[in-house]
């Protein structure tokens, strides 16, 4: 593995790592596995274009509008779609979420500006700069991406852990009934979570469409199942867990994809099966503690 | 209890009746959309018996239709013309052998069944024991997708994501809508047998159906084998009524539609699950016109917000957990007199 | 207090373990047929966990449980269903929206031969067993009178009735042990009188050996002539109604006599 390919590694585990927190933060406190957050960070990549192209706006004023705007979205969706479920049979939410997603894509599809064909997503000059690292040519984004999400994952844990939306968070993914015997808004808090997660995944898209400027409905898909599997294996309901698990999960891929080049076709099903594989075996992933489940 | 009888088979004699017309004298799209509604309604009843009535949430329904179309075609199509698609990579044997006559044809339906029934067990072993709820849902969906990346990969098997064409079109109304009533009585039987009283109790509460003396897991199997089986039916009847078959009708949209189906006529019905087949495969093929003439993309919009619509406010769908019964007909005429 | 020596369950130095959490700590007993015991404690005592470990919804960490002689140790629940153990739950666990009958009817499945296939295509015998599983529910609920219920859904019957009806649906497996986890719970001095009839009723018309978990002392002092208490997982005191209302441990353990007064 040469420097270009742990490089990419690094860059693509830091894509998975940003949208599994937004998995693994939704199913610690609902969960619910909401199928509509891949296509929440497909949906980011859109609002970019939009302001780009249609807008004219400058890069940075629509990718700042793009994480606000996608923040508002999945704020939106729990709101309509999954609040009103919250004491529903869990197959009832999960079917919500996958009509939810299958929804976005189409909006995206129907959309005249958008449509089903793929579009260029906008990549600003200076993600687009050539370095030399090692011996190898990168580009400005490969380099970029690590850094962001870093300091992204760094604010979330200090949300987390110092304040007091944060505290929220984490008793609610312990124990709801009690937390909200407490006095906790959970409504709110919960809220909090959705946005935050819908955040992330922003800019995980706006910086995944900087390094793979190809836009279509669908690309939220795969990574979303990445990132899913990301989360399962670093164990879900663990923000850490998740970071973690994108990072193998990235690193991974790319091993695989230099390591069996003959059976990169087959990478969607070698995911897949790694998910299978953890939820028989250990669900709680790599970090996980047991989430409670009442006998 | 003999009114019942008599009324069923005055029904099905009638069933018999326009099966026998409209097969050659029905306008065409409305025949197409005839054998669609069957396909769609029995993978849609044997989903209703996962789903629905045992309460397991399986998303795989795709992979196993899949399967089935596969066999289906692979066992019927001529030899002339499997030389012709497998032109570059041959065909596996013993598939390039062989090719089974129209008289084969419920054999190979029979096969598509079983061979999608198998895989059932193979993927409801560790997954029925080990696993509920969401993740029994998200596995059943991964090994769906295993096996869609397994189709489009083994050329020599399928011919990737090119496709097969010139399948003979062996399906019509006697073959899709006389599966959909073998399908449908069998899972009609099921339901409101001792073994059908035990999914529901396994639904209701796994704990106490297993103080219950009931094997549980085995249950779980056995009603995941049967929808299996019936997804592997219906999906054979589909490359043979199009003429052609590519993985594409087959990913997880194909779940999707079951689900909506499902759904719609209520989660436990079986009576709903083929209602609500037909009227899908009515609307999904009128809306098609909405689609080219319109904006591509909107029938899932649709369908979509539908769904969530239907969670958000008719949980219970169109038939709840009941079944259509010449009781409740009669009983319509009764009130209207008093 | 039955004099014979025919143990019909032997729990050997059974031992919980849940990650460091140790719930039940070297827990002896043995219960002779025909009996009529009670298991008391303090909430979080380990009773309902004792239970699990003999319907085998959990495996013991360590030690053994001998029922008529054979090791069920570890055994799925519904084998030792099918052994002839049947047990009702601290909160009812009935199919709510099925009928009454039919939430007995459950526990008759495994009579059935070939339930699958032969519901299906239905072979010589089917039916008639069919027939004859409704006739003995619909005779099970008569005996247990709940008759008049048995179209109704289960949870649309009243509070009492619907314990009653758990009762009946362990019955259906013709168990030789019943275990009954807090019968009495959320009942008044009436309705717990009334179950205290019944619980001996039923003992005696079905031939039973009962273990019962109870918090509400009218009914385990008024019906158990040998009661075992344990706290923190640990035996603290076993004896006669009587004996165990002057047990200083036991008094102790539940932090004041106005438990123990009824």
């Amino acid at each position: 593995m040469d420097i270009q390919q742990l490089l990419n590694g690094v860059t693509l585990g830091s894509l998975y790592a940003l949208i599994a927190i937004g998995y693994t933060m939704v199913y610690g406190i609902l969960r619910l596995i909401n199928f509509a957050h891949g296509d929440v960070f497909m949906f980011a990549g859109y609002w970019v274009f939009f302001g780009y192209f249609l807008f004219k706006l400058p890069w940075w004023i629509s990718a700042v509008l793009s994480v606000i705007f996608t923040a508002a979205m999945g704020w939106a969706i729990e709101r309509i779609a999954y609040r009103p479920l919250r004491h529903a049979p869990r197959i009832s939410l999960l079917i919500t979420a996958i009509g939810m997603s299958l929804l976005l894509e189409h909006i995206i599809i129907v959309l005249p500006w958008a449509g089903g064909i793929q579009k260029q997503f906008p990549q600003p000059e200076f993600m687009k700069k050539i370095f030399q690292v090692g011996g190898a040519r990168v580009q400005a984004v490969t380099i970029w991406v690590p850094v962001i999400a870093a300091v992204c994952l760094l604010g979330l844990l200090y949300l987390l852990y110092r304040t007091k939306v944060g505290r929220g968070m984490r008793a609610i993914a312990t124990d709801m009934e009690t937390t909200e015997l407490m006095g906790a808004d959970i409504n709110r808090i919960i809220s909090y979570t959705f946005i935050v997660g819908s955040a992330l995944a922003a800019v995980g898209g706006i910086l995944w469409g900087c390094r793979y400027p190809a836009l279509r409905f669908d690309i939220g898909i795969i990574p979303g199942w990445r990132a899913f599997t990301a989360a399962v294996v670093g164990g879900i309901g663990n923000v850490i867990g998740a970071m973690i698990g994108g990072f193998i999960l990235g690193m991974a891929e790319i091993l695989f994809v230099a390591l069996f080049p003959a059976y990169s076709g087959y990478r969607d099903a070698v995911i897949f099966m790694i998910l299978i594989l953890f939820l028989l075996f250990k669900p709680t992933g790599i970090m996980g503690k047991a989430l409670k489940e009442k006998v | 209890m003999k009114l019942n009888r008599i009324l069923t088979l005055f029904a099905l004699a009638a069933l018999f009746g326009f099966i026998a017309w409209g097969d050659k004298n029905l306008d065409r799209f409305l025949w197409q959309v005839l054998n669609f509604g069957a396909i769609y309604a029995i993978a849609a009843v044997g989903y209703t018996v996962i789903n629905g009535i045992t309460g397991q949430f399986s998303l795989g329904p795709h992979g196993f239709m899949l399967l089935g179309a596969y066999l289906v075609t692979l066992l019927i199509l001529p030899l002339e013309q499997k030389k012709i698609v497998w032109l570059f990579q041959p065909l596996a044997w013993p598939f390039s052998e062989f090719s089974l006559p129209y008289s084969g044809f419920i054999l190979a339906l029979i096969a598509g069944g079983v061979l999608a029934a198998i895989a059932a067990v193979i993927v409801g072993i560790p997954a029925l024991r080990a696993l509920r709820g969401d993740y029994l849902a998200i596995a059943t969906f991964g090994f769906g997708e295993i096996l869609f990346v397994l189709v489009v990969n083994l050329m020599s098997l399928t011919n990737g994501p090119m496709g097969i064409t010139k399948i003979p079109r062996y399906t019509n109304l006697w073959w899709s809508i006389g599966a959909l009533v073998v399908i449908t009585y069998a899972a009609v039987r099921i339901k409101y047998s001792s073994f059908g009283r035990a999914l529901r109790a396994i639904k209701e509460d796994e704990l106490a159906a297993q103080s219950m003396g009931i094997n549980v897991f085995l249950m779980k199997l056995v009603a995941f084998v049967f929808s299996a089986f019936c997804a592997g039916v219906a999906g054979g009847l589909y490359p043979t009524l199009v003429g052609t078959v590519s993985p594409d009708p087959f990913r997880f949209f194909m779940t999707f539609y079951l689900l909506i189906i499902i759904v719609l006529g209520g989660l436990g019905s079986i009576t709903g699950a083929v209602v609500m087949g037909f009227v899908f495969a009515g609307i999904f093929e009128g809306l098609r016109i909405l689609d080219t003439a319109i904006v591509p993309g909107m029938r899932m919009v649709f369908f979509s917000v539908l769904l969530i619509l239907v969670m958000l406010f008719f949980r219970r769908g169109l038939f709840g957990e009941s079944e259509f019964t010449w009781d409740w007909i009669l009983g319509l005429f009764r009130r209207r007199r008093t | 207090m039955s004099g014979n020596n025919d143990v019909i369950l032997s729990m050997r130095r059974l031992t919980m373990k849940f990650g460091g959490l140790v719930a039940v700590n070297d827990f002896s007993m043995d219960i002779h047929r025909g009996e009529l015991v009670g298991l008391i404690g303090p909430n979080g005592a380990g009773k309902t966990t004792i239970f699990n470990m003999i319907t085998g919804h959990y495996t013991p960490t360590s030690g053994k449980i001998i029922f008529e002689g054979r090791d069920i140790t570890g055994l799925p629940p519904h084998k030792v269903a099918l052994l002839g153990i049947s047990r009702t739950f601290q909160n009812i666990r009935l199919c709510r929206t099925m009928s009454a009958l039919d939430n007995v009817l459950i526990s008759f499945h495994p009579h059935v031969k070939n339930p699958f296939f032969g519901a299906i295509v239905p072979i010589f015998g089917y039916f008639r067993v069919e027939r004859e599983i409704r006739r003995r529910g619909m005779e099970l609920l008569e005996r247990l009178g709940l008759e008049k219920w048995a179209n109704e859904p289960a949870g649309s019957l009243p509070y009492g009735l619907q314990r009653r009806l758990e009762i009946a649906r362990a019955l259906a497996t013709e168990p030789r042990l019943l275990l009954l986890d807090e019968p009495a719970a959320g009942m008044n001095p009436a309705e717990a009188a009334d179950l205290m009839d019944f619980i001996r009723g039923i003992r005696q018309e079905f031939g039973l050996t009962i273990f019962l978990i109870e918090h509400v002392m009218q009914v385990v002092m008024g019906i158990c002539p040998r009661i075992r208490v344990i706290d923190f997982g640990v035996s603290i005191a076993e004896g006669t109604p009587e004996e165990i209302k002057s047990n200083p441990k036991v008094i102790e353990a539940y932090l004041g006599e106005e438990a123990l007064g009824a």
